[in-house]
């Protein structure tokens, strides 16, 4: 799970240093900085343009309805069911005196767990977890990596130094490895503790993609014109830098909630990730992976209820920045 | 470049410190005491005990026992386990597994990565294009567990194909490993060489080449690819680094006895000076994949130049 | 050891064994051995799954992994019969005692280590010593606590002075003298376990080395060394003095996940593994058919109460937990009928197993726990607490649904790693119901109640020190100190009736060994140790595994 090497930060290694040249807009790779940097000669447009293209694109219409869909119900998971997730017997898998998990049936759509739960009610309420862990993970982190990402890419010196060395620090660490260790130091591992710990290790991407955004539009001759006006610092970067930099973060960041989303899953199946009584895909998926011969069912549909999220939101991802990507137009 | 050079060199060092630092000071945070535990839920006379505590210096404090971790480094000593192995003796013995792992996943990657990444690129928006993008966005939507167990299972246990578990039958048993661990990368350079053709296909150098009444092979062949391939270049360079430490999950689905399985099994013992190892190493192999990308971008693409 | 006066039974016991070894001593070397059923010499090799062992050091040596491997290289002095568990001497010739406080131990004559020594008794005691010893932090030495002198290889402050026990003496080549600080009937059983066995000469020069080639005296010598992570293989030793084993040679293949193993198993490419996962259980008896293996273990199951903590003091409260726990389900649902459920303390293993001493309060009775948990005042939520690497959150889970549906509580879980848990659970800071578990270290019914539920038990974690635990260790000192065995049982039942009902744990389930074996091998015996008797598998065709 090497996530951080998604396709835009690839120029990233070769501009880091505080007293490098800047980087050559024309440089390989640089789509994503070139867009930013033609960005403002039609800035007007560039979010008005992508969503005229957007709506008619079915990859972006059908994976934006599907996290509609999603959402109801990680915030209202009763209009799908009246069950109780919570509300399981293993007496329910007891059959003549025997053990038997059964599949789909009459009432139980979904069949049951290997706790005598309907495994429908469990799965729809399986959402409310897997959404939140993945948007409060990516929120916090691009939240860090764009205020760091741009005082670093801003301010240059000693600054960027200082943030890019960190930022190196805990690029070099695997995410799951990272969250491995900090999640066992954690005394409960609930949502809060599982976001946070896949935070601390994620934002160095993001920051960086956002730190070269930023020093491609810093180069840019509006900027100097707003700096020449007599712009504060704060004001520059509030309403130049930051509405055109974040475009390839957006893009990035969607991809990533239905990355993170998968790991909550992987570390569900090390034993480090929710604890129960939690109800999470990643709890089932790993509480189903050896009875997959004999209960198909078990894996089956959580797993293709997470499949489903996170496919939607890289798909979303791909939509947005083919769209907000001029270049590629 | 020389210069460059070293001082990418020496920004190593603080990275060093610091990532040893902030290792050790989490697995100093682990909760529970890993003596009492050593014996499991039989007792442990309290002078056994006593001696474990002094001779791994369980009773400093955090930085005392950084500071005598880093002078015992500084002398070549990595540290022992609990089970009194030399921490570098482990290290020796586990890496050259990961590392073969990691290489005929890197292996399968980029050849695999880089005939799909052509073929969608070439030719956007055909059934081959479209078929790699599901494929590929399928594979990082699966968590690498179900897709390692998955494969095991029809690959391994039904089919027979490959070997199920363990690395008793030499490269054999790393294929199947390999693949599992490669395919979410697969799937990037898949990507990113289909996203950086399309923009080079439309370059003006191409549309000139193109005037010039060269056939689209030459075109493609002389042109476009050397360029197009820079970024892919790029990404699996670090991607090596990244294979070492993200194998905590391949090999435990697949018995391999490496360094990702061995730094699981450690944070859980809270073997401290065994962890710290192995990450720190981990870092360091990955800083390294980093200044070599520095340095490749210089080699392949001459528009590039360092000071 | 806190343990104190010991039982006669097992004097008995012994002396029953002791007069059946002298017996049958002479021909021990060919009439097959004491099970009876070893089958015929096969050759060949065969494959066994194990876990990474922590150590294979007799003095280092307690877990499963580390113990099975030690099986096939070394011999012990007291052996156990795999189905009865009753004792028999094995390297010993005898163990001798006029007043159960000092013991002569004498080894058979004619034994030789891998390398070709031959045993001696100064092997033994150069052995315990380094063990006891505290300078070579040894997981086994509290093993030796009752020896005379072990309190100055481990001194309360500071290093030992000396490293010997003044209590052990080499009285020629094949035999020793072993001083106990007091009386101690079943010393000689406890003799049979891992952490006696012998150790070459030079050992202690180079224990390390000895850990990854360990040289012994039993069926089997090392083939190269451990291979950490990987496997450990062991040949035929040509010059062993007992019978001759059926394989040739033996791979403990190592497996990180049980999972994994049991694939393999069913691919054809291991030979057997004594730990089939719970998952795959249901499937077994159909993928293995006969080859498929149920023994009983000594393992004993049971939820814990912190008596220490409010409101679990209150007996009425323990009481409607048992009763809201429902066994049969479990063990029926998550265990697919394997776990016995357990309505007593003393195992099926052991002499003296009741069916059902616990009666109403361990059968399943929603209803009446309901009423006993409303009248007393049971809290709105309940804690439970286990730790996370052992596989135990789907029972936990069961229970914990079981207990929200008929108490009407919210649970709480705290799974922690094992190292933290063990910490609170010494330390008295659970506040919940906790599992906990226990397999005996001989076969014995005191070995079920003195150790876990007596005032000064080393595992009495429960905080029944404060709560009552005096009737109940009465009892069990009285049993141990009686002669007549059925007397003794008789009063273990009272012991036991005893803690019942004063309920500081309820019995969940007992333990059983699954295992399961390849079509190259047969003859697969599982002892009540869970361990597999190395020396009777037969390999099928004689060839190659």
């Amino acid at each position: 799970m090497e996530l951080p090497v998604l396709e835009e930060p690839q120029q990233e290694s070769i501009d880091q240093g505080p007293t490098m040249s800047g980087p050559d807009p024309a440089g390989p790779g640089a789509a994503v900085t070139a867009a930013a940097g033609d960005a403002p000669l039609r800035q007007a447009s560039l979010w008005g343009d992508a969503w005229r293209s957007l709506r008619k694109n079915p990859f972006f219409v059908v994976p934006v309805m599907l996290l509609i869909v999603y959402t109801v119900m990680a915030v209202a998971p009763q209009l799908f069911t009246d069950g109780d997730p919570l509300a399981c017997n293993v007496r329910n898998n007891i059959v003549d005196g025997q053990l038997l998990i059964r599949g789909p049936t009459e009432g139980h759509p979904f069949g049951f767990d290997i706790q005598g739960c309907d495994y429908y009610t469990r799965v729809i309420y399986g959402a409310r977890v897997s959404l939140t862990i993945g948007l409060l993970t990516v929120f916090f982190s691009s939240l860090i990596a764009v205020t760091l990402g741009s005082l670093s890419g801003f301010y240059g010196g000693w600054v960027d130094g200082l943030i890019a060395r960190f930022a190196d620090i805990i690029f070099a660490i695997p995410l799951v490895l990272g969250g491995i260790i900090v999640l066992n130091t954690m005394d409960s591992r609930g949502v809060p503790q599982v976001s946070f710990a896949l935070l601390l290790f994620i934002w160095p991407t993001t920051m960086r993609l956002m730190r070269s955004s930023v020093l491609s539009i810093k180069e840019m001759d509006y900027v100097a014109a707003a700096r020449a006006l007599g712009g504060s610092d704060w004001r520059i970067l509030r309403s130049h830098i930051l509405p055109n930099g974040m475009a390839p973060v957006i893009v990035y960041s969607t991809i990533t909630v239905g990355i993170i989303i998968a790991v909550e899953a992987t570390l569900s199946f090390l034993g480090v990730g929710l604890q129960l009584p939690a109800v999470s895909w990643g709890l089932m998926i790993s509480g189903a992976q050896f009875r997959i011969l004999e209960y198909p069912h078990l894996l089956f549909f959580p797993a293709a209820f997470l499949v489903v999220l996170v496919f939607s939101f890289i798909l979303l991802g791909d939509a947005l920045r083919d769209a907000l990507d001029p270049r590629l137009r | 470049m020389g210069r460059f050079f070293i001082r990418r060199t020496l920004e190593i060092i603080p990275v060093f410190f610091g990532a040893t630092f902030l290792i050790f000071a989490m697995v100093f945070a682990l909760p529970g005491d890993p003596i009492r535990a050593l014996a499991g839920e039989k007792p442990l006379s309290p002078a056994v005990q006593r001696q474990f505590r002094e001779e791994y210096n369980l009773d400093d404090p955090l930085p005392v026992q950084y500071g005598k971790y880093i002078a015992g480094f500084a002398q070549g000593d990595f540290g022992q386990t609990f089970r009194g192995e030399q921490v570098v003796d482990i290290m020796k013995e586990k890496f050259p597994i990961t590392a073969r792992l990691a290489l005929f996943a890197f292996l399968f990657e980029a050849t695999l990565g880089i005939i799909a990444g052509l073929l969608a690129g070439l030719r956007r928006g055909s059934f081959v294009d479209n078929l790699v993008l599901v494929s590929t966005i399928t594979v990082v939507s699966v968590p690498i567990f179900v897709l390692g167990f998955l494969a095991q299972l029809i690959l391994g246990a039904e089919l027979g194909w490959f070997p199920v578990a363990g690395i008793q039958d030499g490269t054999m048993s790393y294929l199947l490993p390999a693949m599992v661990l490669g395919s979410l990368s697969l799937c990037y350079v898949a990507r990113l060489l289909r996203t950086s053709l399309g923009e080079n296909l439309r370059a003006d150098y191409v549309r000139t080449a193109t005037a010039k009444g060269l056939s689209r092979m030459r075109v493609v062949g002389r042109h476009t690819l050397r360029n197009s391939l820079i970024p892919v270049i790029t990404f699996l360079a670090v991607d090596l680094g990244y294979l070492m430490g993200g194998a905590i999950v391949t090999e435990s689905i697949f018995n391999v006895p490496g360094i990702g399985r061995e730094v699981f099994l450690a944070i859980r013992g809270q073997e401290g000076p065994l962890v710290v190892g192995i990450v720190t190493a981990g870092v360091l192999i990955f800083m390294f994949a980093n200044l070599v990308v520095d340095l490749l971008y210089a080699v392949l693409d001459p528009r590039i130049r360092y000071e | 050891m806190r343990r104190t006066k010991r039982l006669s039974l097992m004097c008995l016991l012994l002396v029953l064994a002791l007069v059946a070894a002298a017996c049958g001593g002479d021909d021990g070397g060919d009439t097959g051995g004491d099970t009876g059923d070893t089958g015929e010499v096969t050759g060949g090799e065969f494959s066994i799954q194990i876990c990474e062992p922590q150590f294979l050091q007799p003095g280092n040596t307690q877990e499963t992994c580390g113990s099975q491997v030690l099986q096939g290289i070394f011999d012990p002095l007291v052996e156990f019969d795999p189905d009865t568990a009753e004792p028999s001497n094995d390297v010993a010739e005898s163990i001798e005692s006029e007043d159960l406080q000092t013991w002569t131990i004498t080894i058979k004559e004619g034994i030789t280590w891998h390398n070709g020594d031959p045993l001696t008794a100064q092997n033994y005691v150069d052995s315990w010593n380094w063990t006891a010893d505290s300078t070579n932090k040894a997981l086994n030495s509290y093993f030796f606590a009752n020896i005379e002198g072990y309190d100055d290889l481990n001194p309360e402050k500071g290093k030992p002075t000396v490293h010997e026990m003044s209590g052990l003496k080499v009285i020629d080549d094949t035999s020793f003298e072993v001083t106990l600080t007091e009386p101690f009937s079943q010393f000689p059983l406890t003799v049979g376990y891992g952490a006696f066995y012998p150790v070459p000469e030079g050992y202690a020069d180079d224990p390390d080395a000895f850990n990854e080639a360990p040289v012994g005296i039993g069926p089997y010598m090392m083939d190269g060394k451990w291979k950490h992570d990987q496997f450990v293989k062991v040949v035929k030793y040509p010059d062993y003095w007992g019978d001759e084993p059926n394989a040739d040679a033996i791979e403990f293949r190592i497996y990180a996940d049980v999972n994994t193993a049991y694939t393999d198993l069913l691919a054809g490419n291991l030979d057997i593994t004594d730990t089939i996962p719970t998952e795959s259980l249901a499937a077994a008896p159909q993928e293995l058919g006969e080859r498929f293996i149920q023994v009983p273990s000594s393992y004993f199951g049971y939820i814990g109460f912190p008596m220490y903590q409010e409101p679990w003091d209150k007996l009425e409260l323990r009481q409607a937990v048992s009763m809201a726990l429902d066994r049969e389900a479990i063990t029926t649902a998550i265990y697919q009928g394997t776990y016995q459920p357990a309505k007593s303390i003393i195992a099926p293993v052991v002499p003296g197993f009741r069916e059902d001493p616990c009666g109403e309060f361990c059968e399943h009775n929603p209803e009446e726990a309901k009423r006993l948990w409303d009248e007393n005042g049971g809290p709105d939520e309940i804690i439970l607490w286990f730790n996370n690497d052992g596989g135990h959150e789907e029972w936990m889970e069961a229970f914990s649904n079981q207990l929200r549906e008929a108490l009407g509580v919210t649970t709480k879980f705290e799974s922690l790693a094992f190292e933290e848990y063990l910490t609170l659970q010494d330390e008295h800071k659970l506040t919940g119901p906790y599992r906990g578990a226990w397999v005996f270290d001989y076969p014995s019914p005191q070995n079920y109640l003195e150790p876990i539920f007596s005032c000064d038990g080393s595992s009495q974690e429960f905080g029944y020190e404060d709560h009552g635990c005096e009737e109940a260790s009465d009892l069990i000192e009285e049993a141990n100190a009686t002669e007549d065995l059925d007397a003794a049982i008789e009063l273990y039942h009272q012991a036991e009736d005893a803690i019942l009902a004063d309920l500081p744990g309820t019995p969940t389930w007992f333990g059983v060994t699954n295992a399961g074996y390849g079509e190259n091998v047969d003859n697969v015996i599982v002892d009540v140790f869970s361990f597999v008797r190395l020396e009777d598998v037969q390999v099928l065709g004689g060839g190659d595994a």
